[in-house]
């Protein structure tokens, strides 16, 4: 411990040396604090980074009237939230500004934003859900492009609060499986509705032909009962015509057989009256004439008989009857036996002459008859002359009769034997039909019960039929309702739903890797160092140079060039090992490696300045200008995103340019940085090799403390 | 002719005091002048200040013509892996001088870092003559030699001023009847 204050006495004594103990406690804050205060929270910086907003959107007009304007609803909402440094520019400055990093990040509103959002999910077509469109360039900065998938949550969190979030709510969900189910089941119901229309139709036609056939069956039974009937009928009447035309046969051959009878008998009083009448006919007519007169003579009377009656009746009434006042007056008289006798004889005589009133009361038949009579008699008078004659008439004639009742009679036979084989017929046709009949009852039994279970059928199909008609119809339009999509498109929207508002990210130059991404910061700091520690063991000026009275930028040259040397292969063996090594493909390598050559250059160049001009302190210069170069070149964090110091101080620092220059050259990108970056650097080697002239110019001029030095590094 | 070195009341004065004071001195082509003085007693500082290669504080220094730095040890320091050609090489290609001055010196492939201090004054004066200056300075002339050494160095310095080129040479004793002029610095 005395030791440690025995040397740090030493160092105490001198104004220089102390203030080398004071530098060297604080140079750990070089790369301590000054890294952390550079770093400390990038991400809260954020509004210092400058965003392009580029809104190529227009008004859409919803469903519902309303308009949507999107696209500049979010760009206000973007702007305001200044989460990061949005400047609204055309899409080509934008662009133009992207590849020369003057925007780290470009977010583009298309055209059809809104237009989108309004039009709602079209089942048919791709899931986009108002696509944005987020682009960065790693060859700017590679972290600005991992700190735009912060501008995400930022872009959806401001599309959330706008005016247009509702629509955002209208974006796709998905419902595959339930349209395809439901799909399905609308076919099936479909299938169902045609085949219970089919069944019911068939259904139909077989109720109608059930009914038919009932109906049918019906007056078919009806028919063959009736016909049954109608056999029975036919059988009894033909039976009745058998026995008819038995009888009628039996009569016809009595007929037939009293026919001969009368032939013969008539034939044989013929033979005796046709003479008798022949002799007689004159007496005949007489007393035809004389009966007829008679007759007339008593019609004649006959219509006097009754008055007659009636007078007798009258007559004998009236002697009853004064018989019977007699009694009354002479009350005594009725014990009288004459008075009895007489009563009697008038009672009876009374009853007599009323039964002969009554026998003689209808004379208008015996008048008739009388008539008849004697119309008879004239009749015969008349014919009394010819009656022989009649009578051999008559007589052929009943001959003839017997002939034609001896046809008759045969007729009768046969049409007896005849109905007899109808009666037969007739019975069997009636058993037939009886049997047909029941069976015909059967079967309109059957076709009864078939009718109301084919009517059941149909209706209940009917009801069926709506019924399936209805559910594929309703199936059918909750399934076209529902947007159905195939598993990819499925997925898609799903993602869709989660986010609905779609951020592409686009990367320009695309750093392959972290590694890649950062090869150039971590180059460039290899290269100062290289030149920090090649001005270690080289001496930026020798004092024997400065000394030797030559032209000042010689000895400059003298101290600057063999650093030089060294810093170039220092600079293509860096390139080879990471490209070899770890496999950093540039896109333009010989650009590259003569990138880090030019840095070798600058660097070297800068460092002996620093060396020269301030001698030993000029390490700890050239480290601490280290320091600030890795936080403020913009190597790994983008420059805004750190306080406003190190943005300040940002493009007057050569390894600003290195990085940009040579993320350029291994990610692609516009060549304009990389010459203005090499111009500068060029610069920066004129400048420095200038000051390092002067500081050997200057060198020449000793003074006590450079001869007789008190901190020697 | 007028004097190479022309000074007049040159000074230095730092915070630890004067280094140098009211130092007139004029230098004329030819000349070998010798600055004596005991140690730490600004006799470099004079030096380099006369060859216009040390800061003063007070005073007027005018030169006429190039003035070179021989051996000043801290100064003019040998690259110790270099030979003496390499320093000449060197040397002319800083100041574009061709004159050579190799045969002054019989050790040309010698690496500095085995030189001895006669060695490296006589390679300092070969140094400071290839730009053909009109004065060169060397300092130490008498640290480190012998004194056979010594008079071997006198008689190089005299050989110069013979040529025409005036030396100031600066050591703590001056051998009497070496130098034209001895300036004498006393320490305060």
């Amino acid at each position: 411990m005395r030791l440690a204050l025995i040397q740090l006495r030493a160092l105490s004594r001198a104004r220089l040396t102390r203030a080398a103990l004071v530098v060297l406690t604080l140079v750990p804050l070089l790369y301590g604090a000054l890294y952390l205060y550079a770093f400390w929270n990038p991400y809260g910086n954020l509004n210092h980074i400058p965003a392009a907003l580029v809104v190529e959107d227009h008004e859409a007009t919803a469903t519902d009237g309303s308009t949507v304007d999107a696209g500049h609803d979010l760009a206000d909402q973007l702007v305001d939230r200044q989460v990061f440094a949005w400047h609204r520019t055309s899409a080509a400055e934008a662009q133009k500004g992207l590849s020369t990093g003057k925007y780290l990040i470009e977010l583009r509103i298309p055209a059809d934003f809104s237009a989108d959002l309004v039009t709602g999910p079209d089942p048919k077509a791709d899931p986009k859900a108002g696509q944005l469109r987020v682009t960065t360039d790693d060859a700017n900065n590679y972290l600005a492009g991992l700190l735009a998938r912060s501008a995400f949550t930022e872009i959806r969190q401001a599309a959330g609060s706008s005016a247009a979030s509702k629509f955002f709510n209208q974006m796709l969900i998905g419902f595959s499986d339930l349209k395809s189910q439901t799909q399905q089941a609308a076919d099936g119901a479909n299938q169902l509705a045609d085949g219970a229309a089919q069944a019911q139709d068939g259904a139909g036609q077989l109720e109608s032909g059930a009914d038919s056939a009932h109906a049918g069956a019906g007056q078919l039974a009806e028919g063959l009962t009736t016909a049954g009937n109608g056999a029975d009928q036919l059988t009894r009447g033909l039976r009745t015509l058998d026995a008819g035309a038995a009888q009628l046969a039996d009569g016809t051959a009595q007929a037939a057989a009293g026919g001969q009878l009368l032939r013969s008998k008539v034939d044989s009083a013929a033979d005796k009256v046709e003479p008798v009448l022949r002799d007689n006919a004159a007496l005949i007519q007489q007393a035809a004439t004389a009966i007829a007169d008679g007759a007339d003579a008593v019609a004649a009377d006959a219509d006097a008989l009754p008055r007659l009656a009636q007078d007798a009746v009258d007559q004998a009434t009236t002697a009853r009857d004064a018989l019977d006042r007699l009694a009354v007056e002479h009350p005594s008289l009725t014990n009288d036996p004459t008075w009895q006798r007489a009563r009697a004889a008038a009672d009876k005589a009374v009853t007599l002459a009323t039964s002969i009133k009554a026998k003689v009361q209808d004379t208008t038949q015996v008048k008739a008859d009388m008539t008849r009579v004697a119309a008879l008699a004239r009749q015969v008078a008349a014919a009394a002359p010819h009656l022989a004659d009649d009578v051999k008439a008559a007589r052929g004639q009943v001959d003839a009769l017997a002939d034609g009742l001896n046809q008759l009679a045969t007729g009768a036979d046969r049409l007896h034997a005849g109905t007899g084989d109808a009666v037969n017929g007739a019975q069997s046709l009636s058993g037939g039909l009886f049997k047909l009949a029941s069976g015909a009852r059967q079967l309109d039994d059957g076709l009864g019960a078939l009718e109301d279970g084919t009517h059941r059928l149909a209706s209940g199909l009917s009801t069926l039929d709506d019924g399936a008609t209805k559910l594929a119809n309703g199936l059918s339009d909750g399934a076209q309702k529902i947007p159905g999509y195939d598993p990819d498109t499925r997925a898609a929207r799903a993602g869709v739903l989660g986010d609905p508002v779609a951020l592409q990210r686009q990367t320009e130059h695309a750093a392959a890797t972290y590694g890649v991404g950062f090869a150039p910061y971590f180059l460039a700091l290899a290269l100062w160092v290289g030149s920090m520690i090649t001005y270690m063991v080289l001496r930026p000026l020798t004092r024997r140079h400065v000394q030797a009275g030559g032209a000042p930028a010689r000895a400059a040259l003298a101290g600057w060039l063999p650093a030089l040397l060294v810093g170039l292969v220092q600079a293509v063996v860096l390139f080879l090992v990471v490209r070899v090594a770890l496999g950093v493909v540039p896109v333009h390598p010989v650009e590259a490696v003569l990138f880090l050559c030019l840095t070798a250059v600058a660097f070297t160049a800068l460092v002996q300045w620093l060396g020269a001009r301030l001698g030993p302190a000029g390490r700890l210069v050239a480290l601490a200008l280290l320091m600030l170069q890795l936080t403020s070149s913009g190597g790994t964090y983008p420059v805004q995103t750190s306080p406003v110091f190190f943005q300040a101080i940002h493009p007057y620092l050569p390894m600003t340019y290195v990085v940009s220059g040579l993320r350029h050259l291994l990610d692609g990108g516009p060549a304009g940085t990389v010459v203005r970056g090499g111009l500068i650097l060029l610069a920066f080697t004129v400048g420095a090799f200038a000051l390092t002239t002067l500081a050997a110019w200057r060198a020449r001029k000793l003074t006590p403390s450079k001869l007789h030095p008190d901190l020697v590094m | 002719m007028e004097p190479v070195i022309s000074a007049q009341g040159l000074g230095l004065r730092t915070r630890r005091g004067w280094i140098f004071r009211d130092v007139d001195l004029d230098v004329y082509p030819g000349e070998l002048v010798a600055i004596a003085g005991p140690g730490a007693s600004g006799r470099t500082s004079l030096l380099l200040a006369l060859a216009g290669r040390f800061a003063t504080s007070t005073g007027k220094l005018v030169r006429h013509g190039r003035a070179d730095l021989g051996y000043v040890p801290g100064v003019t320091d040998l690259e110790p892996n270099l030979t003496l050609r390499d320093h000449l090489r060197e040397r002319r290609l800083l100041v574009g001088g061709a004159r050579d001055g190799e045969s002054r010196s019989g050790t040309p492939e010698k690496l500095a870092r085995d030189t001895s201090a006669l060695d490296r004054q006589l390679w300092g004066l070969a140094l400071a003559t290839v730009a053909t200056p009109a004065v060169v300075l060397v300092d130490a002339v008498d640290s480190g030699l012998s004194t056979e050494e010594g008079g071997q160095l006198w008689g190089e310095l005299r050989k110069l001023a013979t040529d025409g080129i005036a030396v100031v040479a600066a050591c703590r004793e001056v051998p009497d009847g070496t130098a034209d002029r001895v300036v004498i610095l006393e320490t305060s």
